[in-house]
């Protein structure tokens, strides 16, 4: 590149640079009073409108089990499981009995013979 | 608070004022900032009135994010650059119907650069070479030379690298100083080149 090339190209940017400085300043293209306004309004409209808080941890969870109406059943439902657990109806098998998987038995000996022991009811147990 | 002290207070400031219902904060802010991003979507889409919609939908989204606004996290007007740009994009995308990385560079001298010249209209002959240059070189050129960015920030608005930018920026002052060339008797200039 000759000096006078330089020159030319300084030149150039140099004239660009003026021209971005004018725009810089340019008037033309601010905003109008008019448009100013409708911001404002739209800020000060936004503004005032009810902020919407987040919901609450109980509302969370009411929502997680369907409302109020899920809430309800559920605690209906706890309620109910909850007496059954203390006050079993009769002929309602017990825990342990579900737990071990038993069914109703019924004696067919008299009351004390098996108290005994004369069955092998223990050796029965390790025959398998 | 005495409506002088709002100058002094940072774009974050005022926000999180606004969001406590300050009316004050809502002027200083608009002041400060619609006048910016106004002028950007001009330039960027050459017309007014759609200029007016994108600063107006710019704002509109500034004032909604008010209340999650993170103090300190960001620069309120990078944000707000950001949303003009790719509002200005989305714009420009749906007016041209193709993809503006598909338009390609340099540019040729654009004869209606000159053909819409006016003796005393500088600034429409640079507005009008400023519609030459490919989407995202006027963007980078806008941000640079007229709002007056750094490099840095013009990155996080484009989100590209600074590196990016710098390309961007000189690629579209040669390419913004070819398409002004003709025009550059009527622009003032006593040499045939601009």
């Amino acid at each position: 590149m000759t000096a006078s090339d330089k020159d030319t190209v300084d030149l150039d940017m140099n004239a660009l640079d003026a021209l971005f400085v004018e725009a810089v300043n340019d008037a033309s293209t601010q905003p109008s009073e008019s448009f100013m306004a409708r911001v404002v309004t739209d800020a000060l409209a936004r503004q005032s409108m009810p902020k919407i808080a987040p919901p609450s941890l109980w509302v969370q969870i009411t929502a997680m089990v369907g409302g109020w109406q899920g809430m309800g059943g559920l605690v209906a439902a706890t309620c109910a499981g909850f007496w059954i657990g203390i006050n079993p109806p009769e002929g309602l098998p017990t825990q342990l009995e579900t737990f071990l998987g038993s069914e109703t038995s019924v004696s067919l000996l008299e009351d004390g013979i098996e108290d005994t022991g004369i069955f092998g009811f223990g050796w029965d147990m390790e025959e398998g | 608070m005495p409506l002088d002290e709002y100058t002094d207070l940072a774009d974050d400031a005022l926000l999180a004022l606004y969001s406590q219902g300050d009316t004050a904060a809502a002027r200083t802010l608009t002041t400060r900032l619609t006048p910016r991003v106004f002028g950007h979507a001009v330039r960027v889409l050459g017309d007014w009135a759609e200029a007016e919609d994108v600063a107006q939908d710019a704002m509109m989204r500034l004032w909604k994010v008010a209340p999650d606004w993170c103090m300190g996290e960001a620069k309120v007007s990078t944000w707000l650059y950001r949303v003009t740009v790719n509002l200005c994009t989305d714009r420009l995308r749906r007016k041209r119907g193709v993809g503006l990385d598909e338009v390609d560079e340099p540019l040729d001298p654009s004869p209606s650069v000159t053909d819409q010249l006016q003796t005393r209209e500088r600034m429409d002959a640079l507005q009008a070479g400023l519609q030459t240059l490919p989407e995202r070189q006027r963007q980078a050129v806008i941000l640079r030379h007229i709002e007056g960015l750094g490099n840095p920030e013009i990155a996080k608005i484009l989100e590209i690298s600074t590196e990016a930018v710098e390309s961007l920026t000189a690629r579209g002052k040669r390419a913004l100083a070819q398409a002004l060339a003709p025009a550059c008797k009527k622009l003032g200039y006593e040499d045939d080149s601009i």
